[in-house]
């Protein structure tokens, strides 16, 4: 079950004529998948559970560890950035609604 | 340390030039702007569009202290202090927790200062003074790094050319002037030049670096693991907990300093918003990425330097850098503005923040109710000038290096976390046992640090307060709150999100 979903109820007709498909609505806080991602990749990138003391490999002159925690940083910023884009959508349908009205009026 | 490039008359030109730049960025960003309304002066009247929001939640998040301060910590660290760039990444996600139904809350409700949430949700009682009181002091603490790092930076970068005082007092008067005149919308505005500044500063840096060292970053750090292998290995298990709670610590704090709420409410739109903060979860890797590799290739360029000496790394690879050529020579003119204007950027915005709690939340609610709003943007602005005054004459003798102090006012500010966090979504939540934690956690933030307790088996004291805080909160909360004590504040309907769902 998808508790984060709702259909707006985006009322005015789009400008062209026909009203623009309904988006969900859509608020992080929602979405437990996303939290769970997240705190993954957060303790991904810190090396709590790697060997203490350890260097070796190096892989391009950098030590492996560095490397697991850039990439887990990467996907930290990779998933902030979608749910902001993705996951995230309360006032826009309205605000948008409102500023089609004001334009064709 | 060598004869710095920026000493003498060119480093004043420099100063300068930047300082008239901001001062006209600020004077036509605010003509528009009207002082007899607090939503137009605090909020530029709700209306950023993405470039200015985009760019004034980046000058404000990034000081000069993310680069001055960050480079020597990676120096001293080693590759432990990448922790620098997730917990920039946290503050994005942390605001993902609460910001977008404090968005829609604060436009229904026409909030302009953070503690306009805290009175509606929680009522005028003490709960609303204590998180005033705990706003105000984590801004004064802000403001005062960023006075200090501002004297710093510039008494450093001109080999002290310019005293740290006259520094200090040229671009307090500049900030001071434009805030005055043009609010938030100048504030907003110059943050764009200033956010510009510092991106091209920190890059040209990154650059200079690398072309020190003939651009082999990877034989730096071989030659680090073999010279001083405990900065490139994996941190002892104290050290790995730090940096957990640093992400924790820095991302819910960052997140609900009182600057960076009422971005929240001066965002034209929620597109606008969503999209800057978009944005933003990428600039840790642009910014504090970058300036972590600068420290670490300061290593090679200047190995064993104390930790006082290592606080000049900056200076000290810009000199350098300067002195390839022109081409080198003005692009770290452009860092040595940006690092002042990534300064400047931070502390108007915290100067703003604490102007509008004291007019709004302070004067107008005990002091004098019955003022109009242009008296109380009036008395906002003077509690602003008085504050720098008393910050600056505690300026002239600055604490520890940037780092400590940076790191205590996060002890303190994150206590608020739990009254935007679990108020806006527990309708159960009560003002009492969030009174209770809030002050219990400031207590013991406040105090592990008072007693020089920085941390306990890598815990920060801001955190273990923050837990207590929360469990004070929650416990109490259960109870002597009843299910539905507050109205609902969810903006997706309970029955449409389950036909939604299906």
């Amino acid at each position: 079950m998808d508790r984060g979903r709702s259909t707006s109820p985006d009322p005015a007709p789009h400008a062209g004529g026909s009203p623009p498909p309904a988006r969900p609505l859509r608020e992080p806080i929602r979405r437990p998948r996303l939290w769970i991602a997240m705190a993954v990749v957060i303790i991904a990138g810190v090396p709590l559970y790697l060997p203490t003391g350890s260097i070796r490999p190096l892989v391009g002159g950098v030590p492996y560890w560095l490397l697991i925690s850039v990439a887990a940083t990467l996907a930290f910023s990779a998933l902030t950035c979608w749910a902001c884009l993705r996951d995230w959508n309360l006032a826009e349908p309205a605000e948008e609604a409102a500023a089609r009205e004001e334009a064709t009026s | 340390m060598n004869e710095l490039t920026f000493s003498g008359t060119s480093g004043v030109l420099v100063l300068s030039a930047y300082a008239v730049i901001m001062l006209v960025i600020g004077w036509w960003a605010g003509r528009g702007t009207t002082s007899s309304s607090a939503r137009s002066y605090y909020l530029s009247g709700s209306g950023l569009g993405f470039v200015a929001l985009f760019f004034t939640l980046y000058a404000t998040q990034y000081s000069g202290n993310s680069i001055v301060g960050y480079a020597p910590e990676a120096y001293r660290s080693g590759f432990t202090w990448w922790q620098s760039v997730p917990f920039m990444v946290a503050v994005i996600a942390a605001y993902l927790i609460f910001a977008p139904r404090l968005y829609v809350v604060a436009k229904r409700e026409g909030f302009i200062t953070p503690i306009d949430w805290v009175r509606h949700r929680f009522g005028k009682g003490k709960l609303t003074i204590l998180a005033a009181v705990l706003m105000l002091w984590g801004l004064a603490n802000y403001l005062l790094e960023q006075l200090v790092a501002m004297g710093q930076g510039i008494s450093g970068l001109t080999g002290a050319t310019i005293p740290y005082e006259v520094g200090v007092i040229a671009f307090v008067l500049v900030m001071l002037i434009y805030s005055w005149s043009g609010g938030m919308r100048a504030v907003a505005l110059t943050d764009v030049m200033q956010g510009i500044a510092l991106l091209v500063g920190v890059a040209v840096l990154l650059f200079g670096a690398l072309y020190l060292v003939g651009g082999d970053v990877t034989g730096v750090t071989a030659t680090l693991a073999d010279t001083d292998p405990e900065k490139v290995a994996v941190p002892a298990t104290a050290d790995s907990v730090e940096w957990l709670s640093m992400i924790v610590l820095i991302g819910l704090g960052a997140a609900v300093y009182p600057h960076a709420i009422q971005r929240i409410y001066a965002a034209r739109s929620e597109r606008t918003l969503k999209r800057s903060l978009a944005v933003m979860a990428w600039m840790p890797l642009l910014t504090t990425a970058v300036v972590f590799v600068v420290g670490i290739v300061g290593t090679q360029l200047f190995p064993g330097l104390s930790e006082d000496d290592s606080e000049q790394l900056v200076g000290m690879i810009a000199n350098e850098v300067a002195g390839l050529g022109v081409f080198f020579y003005i692009m770290m003119i452009l860092l040595f503005g940006g690092v002042v204007a990534a300064i400047v950027s931070t502390a108007d915005s915290a100067l703003l923040a604490f102007s509008s709690v004291v007019a709004r939340d302070v004067y107008g609610r005990h002091v004098n109710p019955a003022a109009p709003e242009k008296r109380q943007v009036l008395v906002g602005k003077i509690a602003g000038v008085v504050a720098v005054a008393i910050l600056l004459v505690i300026a002239w003798n600055p604490p520890g290096t940037l780092y400590d102090i940076f790191v205590l006012k996060f002890e303190l500010i994150v206590q608020l976390a739990p009254v935007f966090m679990l108020g806006l979504y527990w309708r159960r939540m009560a003002a009492g046992p969030a009174f209770w934690g809030m002050l219990a956690g400031a207590l013991i933030a406040g105090g592990l640090t008072l007693a020089g307790v920085d941390d306990l088996g890598g815990v920060p004291g801001g955190l273990l307060g923050l837990a207590v805080n929360v469990g004070v909160c929650v416990i109490g909360s259960l109870v002597v709150g009843r299910p539905g004590d507050s109205p609902s504040e969810d903006p997706v309907p309970a029955q449409e999100a389950t036909v939604g769902a299906a």
